[in-house]
């Protein structure tokens, strides 16, 4: 099957008054249709970059400094402006973390709501039409009392109805790639599996494909199909979450596994990895994992390990694992 | 000490900051020893006498003279007496007043609290000109009443902002770390939170100084500070003779601007290198 | 509700200490208003008269409960009621006031955004640059280089005065008569440039810091996403919330307004309530002082209720709180 979207070699760097500091640093991984894709790792391992990267929507001070990412063999990063326009909304769409801030505070939701039906129809619409239509559309995002809730300003709804209609502006606009950048983190954890269900139904129901970025492995096992672990702007280890939950290869990606809290698991010891994140603007020249990993040799100092396929998707970073 | 230099060097206006503050406090200080002509010294037959560089013109008057013949450079020079005694007595009752009230607004809250609160929205409502307004109504139109009127306006902008401070400060650890360990309030304040505020103390002040001598001048212009040798006064008895002689007017107003400038440039530095947040607040 | 509250203690507390003038000021001041042959019966006939051998208290109720009525007594030099006196004038102050916020708003809000998307531009640093010379300049002394480069010297508009006033002017406009309104605005322009430009800078600068806060929050992505155009995510969406927080900080600033109105006023001769207020200083005239000060005091009030009325309207969040 084609891929829907790829990333190839994608290097984003900021300058700062104090260096360099490279948020990504070659990553390259495909997104196939009607599959949901799921970047993992630790805050500041540049996934969440990685997503508004590929919307575009990184600030003035991130330079591209190579690569490129392919949806439908158009390379969104040489766009310009206006075709940005043309593609955001229709082809990608993004949720946001952060469902407070992700609506505007002084617009009633139909207002809103309207802009997106606007965007759809390619025409404007009467106010009827427009009550209409969004009322089916929060309807359709699980939304009790729609019609309420469309006479309503952002800040008089729950977190988790906030992030309903955001979901429902996506549901409407119908892109074939769904960005979500950990959608449930700012939510309460008893709302987070009705979003969670609502998001898996958006891809078996609609056929979206879906980019997930999260840090709660919890989410990515409900989600993902295929994910892949990021670390200090890499990935180090990529494949179907089944085949990575069983056997994790790469000493991060184990050491991660290992440090959630299973209730089946009788120690009262909670594993953890030693050390934190390298600075992002001095980056060691070997692995950038070594200076916490058990397993690591000299080589592991001197050359950084390329992604390595294992066969069955599965890619690996890692100097000491042989690829069978 | 090295990083100092390094910020200078890429933004140098605090220097000419620096320069304006030393030379304006100099001449302060030593103006009426240094100016060319006594400021009062008046001589009508050299009435009116245009700047150096105009024609008519000499070198002896270097900004020519006013209306009864006296010298404009040494008015101006001795007028800077005026406008910086105004500006530093008045930032510090301001200072005295708001940083103790706020001080103990923030720590101590309570009915003090909300009433002090009260007391600064009122003051900052209301124009420093009718507070000044008041005080002349009151003891008539001297020197000392702007500078009460002065110091009456602006405390409350100290008030505001040490008490949120001070309220920050008071949940800190090792403020209640200090009150675990039994010191007394006062001690606490005096220990822990006041070296905390103090880099926020020295930013306003600076700042206030500016505003200050702007808002004085204006109530000199006006006359509420009576008839004394004052940058406001002299542009105001200079009006009349704007028409011919437009420098009286004009030269001790630009005296007042590079002093304010001089003011606002090194507040302005000290407020981004000691405490940034402030820009929000100021 | 507190501000509510505020504002009562503030005409409270105004009423209070403009009351208490005449009875600081050393000197009695029944004498003060009698010529000076007056003999010692006519000194406390005078003092009968005025009510001042009642106890303090009682001549303060007294004192409010006229002040609320707007009467003051008469004015000591013009001898007719201080408070007519003042409405007469209070409507030139207005206009000076009213123009010269409504011209500030329209130039800051224009350039604040502008800088705020080309923040760290040229422009931006031009702006920042303009302010701090501005914020720097003594205004009266601005109005008089205004003066001297418009009127004496370019000619272009009037150096003093009101002129037939705006209101007048346009009344006449309704009849035809465009040359009163044109000599109305023409004597306006530089009083109201001068009064404006501190109100200016403030405004620009809140504006500009604004605009940029809002840029980088998240609903301006959402609504770049939904295909919005970026001219329209400015409009609607962007400075819709940025100009919010300005309603406080006319607020804020109408007290630098009114108090700079007073010495505009007198460097254009602008024959409004700032000017009646200094000349009544200076002659002592009581009457006219207190009615003055304590009805400013109540006007600025006002406009604090206005606001605080308009806020509710504009921003949503404040209103729904409560649902």
């Amino acid at each position: 099957m084609e891929p829907l979207l790829q990333v190839q070699h994608l290097k984003i760097y900021y300058s700062t008054a104090y260096g360099v500091f490279k948020a990504i640093d070659d990553v390259s991984f495909t997104l196939k249709k009607e599959e949901t894709f799921c970047l993992i790792g630790e805050s500041g391992c540049g996934k969440s970059t990685t997503a508004l990267s590929i919307m575009r929507m990184l600030g003035d001070h991130a330079r591209i400094e190579g690569g490129r990412i392919l949806l439908e063999n158009v390379d969104l990063l040489q766009l310009g402006k206006k075709e940005l326009k043309q593609i955001w909304g229709k082809k990608i769409f993004i949720i946001f973390q952060d469902p407070m801030t992700s609506l505007n505070p002084v617009m009633k939701i139909s207002n809103q709501i309207r802009e997106v039906l606007i965007r759809k129809e390619n025409k404007p619409l009467r106010k009827r039409e427009v009550m209409e239509r969004g009322m089916e559309l929060l309807k359709q995002v699980d939304i009790s009392d729609p019609k309420r809730v469309m006479d309503q300003f952002p800040h008089q709804l729950s977190g988790g109805m906030k992030q309903r209609v955001m979901i429902a502006m996506g549901v409407c606009l119908n892109p074939s790639l769904l960005i979500l950048d950990e959608p449930t983190t700012a939510l309460d954890s008893t709302i987070q599996f009705k979003i969670i269900e609502l998001i898996r139904n958006l891809k078996t129901e609609r056929k979206m494909s879906q980019i997930l970025i999260t840090h709660d492995f919890g989410v990515a096992a409900k989600l993902s199909d295929r994910i892949a672990v990021m670390y200090a702007g890499k990935i180090v280890e990529q494949g179907r979450y089944l085949v990575l939950l069983k056997e994790p290869v790469h000493p991060y990606t184990q050491g991660l596994f290992k440090s959630i809290v299973k209730p089946e698991s009788k120690s009262a010891y909670l594993e953890t990895m030693p050390g934190t994140l390298p600075n992002l603007s001095q980056l060691p020249k070997g692995c950038y994992f070594e200076s916490r990993c058990k397993i690591s040799k000299s080589i592991c100092r001197e050359h950084e390990p390329p992604l390595r396929d294992l066969g069955n998707e599965h890619l690996v970073a890692c100097h000491q694992i042989d690829s069978e | 000490m090295r990083r100092l230099f390094r910020l200078l060097k890429r933004n140098p206006a605090p220097i000419l900051g620096i320069i304006i503050i030393l030379t304006v406090l100099f001449a302060a200080l030593f103006g009426t020893h240094l100016a060319p002509f006594d400021p009062d010294a008046m001589d009508l037959s050299n009435r009116l006498k245009p700047p150096f560089w105009m024609k008519d013109g000499n070198w002896k008057h270097l900004f020519g003279t006013d209306m009864l013949g006296r010298d404009v450079f040494s008015r101006l020079i001795c007028g800077t007496r005026e406008s910086i005694v105004i500006g530093i007595s008045s930032s510090f009752i301001a200072l005295l007043l708001g940083v103790s009230l706020g001080m103990r607004s923030g720590y101590l809250g309570g009915i003090f609290d909300i009433v002090v609160m009260r007391l600064v929205d009122i003051m900052l409502a209301l124009p420093p000109i009718m507070i000044a307004i008041v005080l002349v109504a009151i003891i008539g139109p001297h020197l000392i009443s702007i500078i009460i009127a002065m110091g009456l306006t602006m405390w409350s902008e100290y008030a505001k902002v040490i008490r949120s401070r001070t309220l920050t400060l008071k949940e800190e650890s090792f403020i209640l770390a200090a009150k675990v360990l039994g010191s007394s309030n006062l001690r606490i304040v005096l220990k822990h939170v006041f070296p905390n505020i103090i880099y926020i103390i020295i930013v306003i002040f600076t700042l206030q100084i500016g505003t200050i001598i702007l808002w004085s001048t204006a109530l000199s212009f006006i006359g509420l500070g009576g008839v004394t040798l004052s940058w406001g006064w002299d542009i105001a008895a200079g009006r009349i003779y704007v028409s011919t002689a437009w420098w009286l007017s004009t030269i001790p107003g630009l005296a007042i601007f590079v002093t304010v400038l001089g003011f606002n440039l090194f507040g302005d530095w000290l407020r981004d290198i000691l405490d940034p947040s402030l820009s929000k607040e100021l | 509700m507190s501000r509510a509250i505020t504002s009562i203690l503030t005409l409270i507390l105004l009423s209070i200490i403009v009351f208490l003038i005449i009875h600081i000021t050393p000197g009695d001041p029944a004498r003060m208003m009698l010529p000076m042959e007056s003999t010692k019966e006519d000194v406390l006939e005078m003092r009968k008269a005025l009510g001042l051998d009642q106890p303090l208290v009682v001549q303060y109720l007294i004192w409010l409960k006229n002040a609320i009525r707007l009467d003051f007594g008469s004015s000591i030099r013009a001898k007719y009621s201080a408070s007519k006196i003042f409405l007469e004038r209070l409507p030139a102050t207005l206009e000076l006031s009213f123009a010269s916020i409504v011209l500030s708003v329209l130039f800051a809000i224009p350039i604040g955004v502008f800088a705020a998307i080309k923040r760290s531009s040229v422009w931006d640093f031009a702006v920042s640059f303009v302010s701090l010379f501005s914020l720097s300049t003594p205004r009266f002394w601005l109005g008089i280089l205004f003066i001297i480069f418009f009127s004496l010297w370019l000619g272009w508009l009037p150096p003093y005065g009101r002129g037939p006033g705006l209101f007048y002017g346009i009344s006449q406009l309704f009849i035809g008569d465009y040359m009163t309104f044109y000599s109305a605005l023409k004597h306006l322009v530089l009083p109201s440039a001068t009064l404006g430009t501190w109100f200016f800078t403030i405004f620009l600068k809140y504006t500009r810091a604004s605009v940029l806060e809002e840029l980088g929050k998240l609903y301006v992505k959402t609504a770049r996403q939904k295909g919005i155009g970026e001219l329209r995510v400015l409009l609607v969406h962007v400075i819709r919330n940025a100009l919010i927080p300005i309603v406080t900080v006319i607020g804020l600033q109408i007290g630098s307004v009114l108090g700079g109105a007073v010495i505009i006023e007198i460097v254009f001769s602008w024959p409004g309530v700032g000017q009646l207020l200094l000349q009544a200083l200076f002659v002592r005239d009581y009457p006219l002082i207190q009615a003055s000060l304590f009805m400013v005091g109540a006007m600025i009030v006002v406009i604090f209720i206005l606001l605080d009325i308009l806020y509710v309207l504009i921003d949503p969040r404040i209103i729904y709180k409560t649902t």
